[in-house]
């Protein structure tokens, strides 16, 4: 977490070269593609990087010295999908200069929404609505605490609060509290238990991640939550935790360290336990489950952290599934549309973002459309909807469940 | 308005007393060429022999705050009437300002005056082992003009029409501009293009009505070291004009001449031959100029027997012996497989302008002047795409059968020219004939031809002739317009070689 | 938020109201938060940034005409961009008024392999184009700007190409031009109604090259037609490491005088340290990198589809080469591999990887090069540069080598001028080499830089009056990219 002025020599270098516009056509199939959501939307310079990049040094040096919609609208419409950070990472100075830093231009995204609430120019109201869950229910969705726990009755899940175990399952809050991703949560618990995996979870005392937090620019919110789940992680004396929700994940593995220790433990997500699963032959999927599938990686386990290869490794390791890929994949994938608070504040954005996605899906021809986050579950199954898309959407651990 | 004489004077005060005159046989001599039929003869009020650009420079100032025409001309032997000072005024004789300034062969360049001719630049790089891109025109043409109007060349298939680095230009006003890399002070030679627009073009395919231009760098080439001749005959002329667009786009230097030939069978005398050879004909009337009238009539029923419907002629040039085989082979191959013949060993007999380089010929084909023998060579010279050859072809028959011309008395030629993008062909439908028999048939022949053209569409006219102007121009639109803007920029009082470009 | 309410101004003005009437409401702005993202590149320490007054994008021609012509009765500047990446402040509005995006008029109009021409509009890209053409089996030329360069733009401004040795650097046919006053020009053979198709240059004088070399200063250009290659199926290289740069010379002079190369390259160490990867890089650390590399590289490519005549001329270049004895073979096959001739190559940002990339590029005979590489050093260490490993040389022979036409880029690469003493020292740097450059005499610059316009326009004597006539010709309220070029 850095202020906004320490980002005047990185942004200041942007050359204009327009990597952050555009796929590389050596990536993708010859072609040309749009990488940056709200660029392709609204088309105007402001909207990519180099333009967000004018803009922060704008702000920094004072051209800019007031609040409007339309800053906000900028700034705000952006999913964070680390995309034009990997490309400009590859040939130009501002990725470059972030790279050497290990950094990447999200990290520049969240300072700036930081930056704006301190002058108090955001976030918009839609992310307050957010903060104010978090602060007040202890997750982004407003729900009760007992949720947390009721979904997991039954599924053998050890209470971290009395128990120990191995493995803390860390469900995240979009995927405990709504009630169309429960199966992420129960079938990861069916493979877990199939694997002889020890786990548990926190229950009443699971708390909001504060991913959204520092995405919308409460970076004491993110400070306060993040430090009491790091007490929490190491008083429940596991040595793994894993989660289904990539935003959790990053957040774990990228924002936490700054934070304090984690003791050594290690974070994984859902997809790599499995994949390293059924590397020690703990696990085993034996029913076919004939099915065309295309793989979205979500940017939160993506680009963000590099897992590509488990959800596939993991796809193919059930007999009779078909991994397609997408034109745009892997480090190269388009994002689904959710992030950084997209379907709350813009939706428009999140939809027509989505509806991209489906299109490149179906031109796979897959029948059903796999992920591994929640947020990607959420705006993708909207999105197959309002394209009238005949493709079906399935958590990658459903998929799996039916193999067991 | 001043006087003549005082005129005479002041040009004689510039020039000397013999370099500036009046007198009705010296205007004479000016006053029309071969093209007389479409540009009528017409005297200048004077003629100025020039000899450096400061006398230019003067005559220029003078003409311009008096109104008076300026034709400017550097040996006149377009053949077109572009040097006829139809509106009177001056004719400026640049004939004497013929000093090749420097012949460089680290630079492989020539920098010239006016005069020099094509001959003269031939042999003076030759001493360095270096040619010029030569054109076909006469030895005695301005080889400076002839790159100015963009000629054709031995090396046009590879080499296109495109000559000139830098120039140097009279305005009207007096002011002199220096184009491409002559430009900017100091600079590192006139050698090449140079930054920012290019004004070398601008002064290009226009005769003398912008300015007076007074020395040019051009490009030299090395002397070739092997030459190859062909000659094939096609019947199918389709899979000919296929076979050269893969030879174009492959890129085998080359001069490639192409086109329809007539019916051999109908010629008996030389006479006929020469007419409708013209440019091929050379040698062959040497070869049989002690022969009787029945064994000309044999061998020409012996050369009707091999003569194909179409051809491909030309030659290719290299540096390099392996490279040079490779392309004769490639070529070969190619034309064959598209149905050629090999007829290499007839053009021998007959001649023609191909053998420039194989002849060890220091000069520009003279035998190009056999063009004029039957007293005028009317032609239509325009750039299109090879592809529409034989919709080109067609339509000069057809319009000659309307108006009771023989449609096999001419020959539609072409010589494809690099770069080869659009196909891009230079085309030329010639007719030799006596101007005075049915000039008025001849020139509404023309007119028609010039109109269908235009309506069939080509690229534009090899130059801008009379006979082609006002229908172009009313097909010019917005171009047009424009250059006339230009036209009024640089020349406001219109004394620029009057009536012979936009107005 | 709506789109069109999130971009309203608190003085919303009439001609912002007539250019959201011409291109929509949404494509036309005012509001500073989008203009900023116009307002520098990366030569800010040339060119000051300056906010435009409004930005619009446009999508077809009868848009640009519109708005030129609106803006010519107003006298409001247009700059026009196509993409904006000539990182050399030629698409800064330093006058304000309106940059004309054209990045969305983006289509390629016809690809035709018969003609061996492409027709394109402005917002094309290198890497869309190279494409695209692909799958026809041939090329356009190709620049060793960054792939999201324009490439109309990149033509029209006349660029450096993987192929300038043999090819050149001319690649418009024919052209469509919107005047100041709203009048379309057509050059080439586009002018003549009826024309068989814009695929050359037509009769007449050559009014392309007139509206070619200056950004846009005399119109704007609104679709080209341009040449195609065919797409070489055989590569070979031969390069060649030296201690110095004479033998270089040297070599390129002969391989160009018997015409066997498709492009050469000859570039020094520091230059050439730029391209390899920066993981390995640091990997390695640059002084050791330093050790394996040459002072003096020359690369020439030999690209064909004729694979005999390939080989017939990488026989001839390895023979010229060999005759020269002070050079070692040198590892890299072919500058095709630093960015593959049949597409566009990225990896020339990395000139700009160190945050600014300082250079002089201009036209000026290849025997010379060894003068122009002396001013550079001299004129770098006078202004405390490092000769060793801050400044820079590279040299690339043009088509037609007349004139030993040869491009040069005289370059300073470690510049950081969001320092301010880095800045004044480039601007110190700059100033006195721009004087020795003309000083030693050059036959003209690569583009009408900043840096180096005013100076030139001493030297341009009656030509450059003459141009300024032209201009005020084409654009006699002077709205065209004002200030850019000779005025």
């Amino acid at each position: 977490m850095m202020e906004l002025e320490e980002w005047y020599n990185v942004v200041s270098s942007c050359v204009h070269c327009r990597a952050c516009t555009s796929s590389d056509i050596h990536m993708t199939g010859d072609e040309n593609l749009p990488i940056c959501p709200k660029g392709n939307m609204f088309k105007m310079e402001s909207f990519f990087a180099c333009g967000a990049h004018e803009i922060i040094r704008a702000m920094i040096e004072g051209e800019i010295n007031e609040n409007s919609e339309r800053l906000q609208h900028v700034i705000y419409s952006c999913t964070m999908c680390g995309y034009c950070s990997y490309h400009c990472e590859l040939y130009s100075p501002p990725g470059q200069k972030c790279k050497k830093m290990g950094k990447t231009f999200v990290d520049i995204w969240q300072d700036l929404r930081a930056d704006m609430m301190k002058r108090g120019w955001g976030p918009l109201e839609a992310h307050n609505a957010i903060l104010k869950n978090i602060a007040n229910t202890d997750n982004a969705w407003g729900g009760t605490r007992g949720d947390r726990e009721r979904w997991a009755k039954g599924l053998g899940a050890k209470d971290l609060n009395k128990e120990s175990a191995d493995v803390l399952y860390f469900a995240g809050c979009t995927t405990t509290y709504d009630p169309k991703l429960k199966a992420m949560m129960t079938t990861a618990a069916e493979v877990f238990n199939k694997a002889g995996v020890s786990w548990g979870i926190l229950g009443k005392n699971e708390k909001c991640c504060a991913g959204p937090s520092l995405r919308v620019g409460d970076r004491d919110q993110f400070k306060a939550y993040a430090g009491e789940n790091i007490e929490l992680f190491k008083k429940s004396g596991v040595k793994t935790i894993v989660t289904s929700c990539a935003g959790c994940y990053s957040t774990f593995k990228n924002e936490y360290p700054a934070i304090a220790e984690m003791d050594g433990i290690e974070v994984l997500h859902v997809t790599e336990f499995i994949a390293r699963l059924i590397k020690e032959k703990k696990i085993e999927f034996t029913k076919e489950v004939p099915m065309k599938v295309t793989y979205h990686d979500p940017c939160h386990i993506g680009r963000y952290v590099g897992v590509f290869e488990e959800p596939r490794t993991i796809l193919r390791a059930v007999p009779g599934v078909e991994v397609r890929e997408m034109i745009q994949n892997k480090r190269n994938s388009w994002c689904c549309g959710a992030g950084a608070g997209m379907r709350t504040a813009l939706p428009d954005v999140a939809s027509e973002t989505g509806q991209h996605r489906i299109k490149q899906a179906e031109d796979t021809g897959a029948e059903v459309l796999v992920s591994s986050c929640p947020f990607c579950a959420q705006n993708l199954m909207d999105a197959i909807k309002e394209s009238d898309s005949d493709l079906k959407f399935m958590d990658i651990t459903e998929i799996l469940a039916q193999a067991l | 308005m001043l006087s003549e004489e005082s005129i005479l004077k002041t040009l004689q005060h510039i020039v000397g007393v013999e370099g500036a005159t009046n007198d009705t046989p010296d205007l004479i001599a000016y006053s029309r060429d071969q093209n007389w039929l479409f540009v009528p003869p017409q005297k200048p009020d004077f003629v100025v022999k020039v000899r450096d650009k400061n006398q230019i420079r003067e005559i220029l100032r003078l003409a311009n705050r008096y109104k008076l025409p300026v034709v400017p001309l550097a040996t006149g032997v377009n053949v077109r009437g572009l040097c006829i000072p139809t509106q009177g005024g001056i004719v400026l004789d640049m004939r004497e300002m013929n000093q090749i300034l420097e012949i460089s062969p680290s630079m492989m360049t020539a920098t010239i005056q006016p005069g020099v001719t094509a001959g003269q630049l031939s042999v003076e790089c030759m001493k360095y082992g270096l040619s010029p891109n030569n054109t076909s025109a006469p030895d005695t043409v301005s080889a400076f003009a002839n790159y100015l109007l963009r000629g054709l060349y031995f090396t046009h298939s590879s080499e296109g029409d495109d000559h000139i680095l830098s120039m140097e230009i009279v305005l009207p006003s007096g002011e002199i501009i220096k184009t491409g890399s002559s430009g900017i002070k100091p600079t590192a030679g006139p050698y090449a293009r140079g930054g920012g627009p290019n004004l070398t073009g601008l002064f290009q395919g226009v005769p003398g009505a912008f300015g007076v231009v007074t020395e040019m760098t051009v490009k030299l080439r090395p002397y070739p070291k092997h030459v190859w001749v062909y000659f094939f005959g096609f019947d199918d002329i389709d899979k000919e004009i296929e076979a050269i667009d893969e030879v174009m786009k492959l890129k085998i230097p080359t001069q490639l001449t192409m086109g329809t030939l007539p019916d051999m069978s109908k010629m008996r005398s030389l006479d006929d031959f020469t007419a409708l050879m013209g440019l091929m004909a050379e040698r062959m009337e040497q070869n049989l100029s002690e022969s009787s009238a029945d064994q000309v009539a044999e061998r020409m029923k012996q050369m009707a027997a091999v003569f194909p419907k179409a051809f491909v002629g030309g030659c290719i040039l290299d540096d390099f012996k392996d490279r040079f085989t490779l392309y004769k082979k490639t070529l070969r191959k190619t034309f064959m497989e598209a149905g050629g013949r090999d007829l290499s060993s007839i053009i021998k007999t007959t001649g023609g302008f191909f053998f420039f380089y194989e002849d060890d010929m220091q000069s520009g084909g003279r035998a190009d002047a056999t063009m004029l023998r039957r007293g005028y060579y009317h032609a239509l010279a325009f750039y299109g795409p090879l592809n529409r050859y034989k919709e080109y072809d067609q339509m000069f028959k057809d319009v000659a059968v309307k108006h009771d011309l023989d449609p096999e008395g001419a020959l539609l030629g072409g010589i494809t020219c690099a770069p080869w993008h659009g196909q891009q062909t230079y085309l030329e439908r010639s007719v030799l004939v006596d101007p005075n028999e049915n000039p008025e048939g001849l020139k509404i022949y023309t007119k028609e031809c010039v109109e269908n053209l235009l309506d069939m569409g080509i690229y534009g006219w090899f130059r801008p002739y009379a006979d082609t102007l006002d229908a172009t121009l009313e097909r010019w639109g917005a171009t047009g317009e424009f250059l006339k803007k230009i036209k009024m920029l640089v020349d406001p009082n219109s004394i620029m070689n009057p009536g012979r470009f936009i107005f | 938020m709506s789109t069109e309410f999130s971009m309203k101004t608190a003085n919303e003005d009439a001609v912002l109201n007539t250019l959201r009437q011409i291109v929509g409401p949404t494509n036309a702005t005012s509001h500073i938060v989008d203009l900023v993202a116009y307002e520098k590149d990366q030569n800010w320490p040339f060119v000051n940034p300056h906010l435009p007054d409004y930005v619009v994008k446009v999508h077809n021609k009868k848009e640009v005409r519109e708005i030129v012509r609106f803006a010519n009765r107003n006298k409001i500047p247009i700059v026009p961009l196509a993409a904006g990446i000539n990182v050399r402040g030629l698409c800064i509005p330093t006058q304000g008024g309106i940059v004309l995006d054209m990045r969305d008029m983006n289509k390629i109009l016809e690809v035709n392999t018969e003609m061996m021409t492409v027709t394109i509009q402005p917002g094309v890209t290198s890497a869309q184009l190279s494409a695209a053409c692909r799958k026809y089996g041939v090329r356009p030329a190709l620049t060793s700007a960054p792939d999201m360069a324009s490439i109309f733009a990149n033509y029209l401004l006349i660029g450096l190409y993987h192929s300038s040795s043999s090819d050149g650097n001319f690649h418009i046919l024919s052209m469509e031009v919107v005047l100041a006053s709203g009048e379309i020009l057509k050059t080439g053979s586009r002018g003549l109604v009826g024309a068989p198709g814009p695929h050359a240059r037509g009769g007449g004088p050559g009014l392309t090259e007139l509206f070619m070399g200056s950004p846009g200063s005399f119109g704007v250009v609104t679709e080209m037609t341009a040449k195609l290659y065919p797409d070489p199926k055989f590569n070979a290289g031969v390069a060649y490491g030296y201690d110095e740069w004479e033998p270089a010379v040297e070599v390129s002079t002969k391989l160009m005088d018997a015409r066997v190369a498709t492009q050469i390259d000859i570039i020094d160490d520091n230059l050439l340290i730029t391209f390899l990867p920066t993981e390995m890089v640091d990997r390695m650390g640059e002084e050791a990198v330093r050790k394996m590399l040459p002072k003096v590289v020359m690369i020439c490519t030999i690209t064909d589809t004729i694979k005999e005549r390939m080989e017939v001329n990488k026989k001839v270049a390895q023979g010229i080469c060999k005759d020269v004895t002070e050079g070692k073979n040198f590892g890299i096959a072919s500058m095709g591999g630093l960015g593959e001739l049949s597409s566009g190559g990225r990896i020339t940002t990395g000139m700009l990887q160190k945050g600014y990339y300082h250079c002089f590029a201009f036209y000026a005979p290849l025997n010379k090069c060894i003068d122009y590489r002396d001013i550079n050093y001299k004129t770098a260490e006078e202004h405390g540069y490092s000769a060793d490993y801050d400044a820079s040389l590279l040299a690339i022979p043009q088509a037609p080598w007349n004139g030993q036409l040869t491009y040069y880029e005289l370059e300073v690469l470690t510049c950081d001028p969001t320092d301010p003493a880095q800045l004044k020292q480039i601007q110190g740097y700059s100033e006195d080499l721009v004087q020795k450059i003309l000083d030693c005499g050059i036959y003209g610059w690569f583009r009408p830089y900043a840096e180096v316009i005013d100076v030139t326009i001493d030297r341009w004597g009656t030509t450059g009056e003459f141009i300024k006539r032209l201009k005020n010709l084409v654009d006699p309220n002077n709205i065209m990219n004002p200030g850019k070029f000779v005025y």
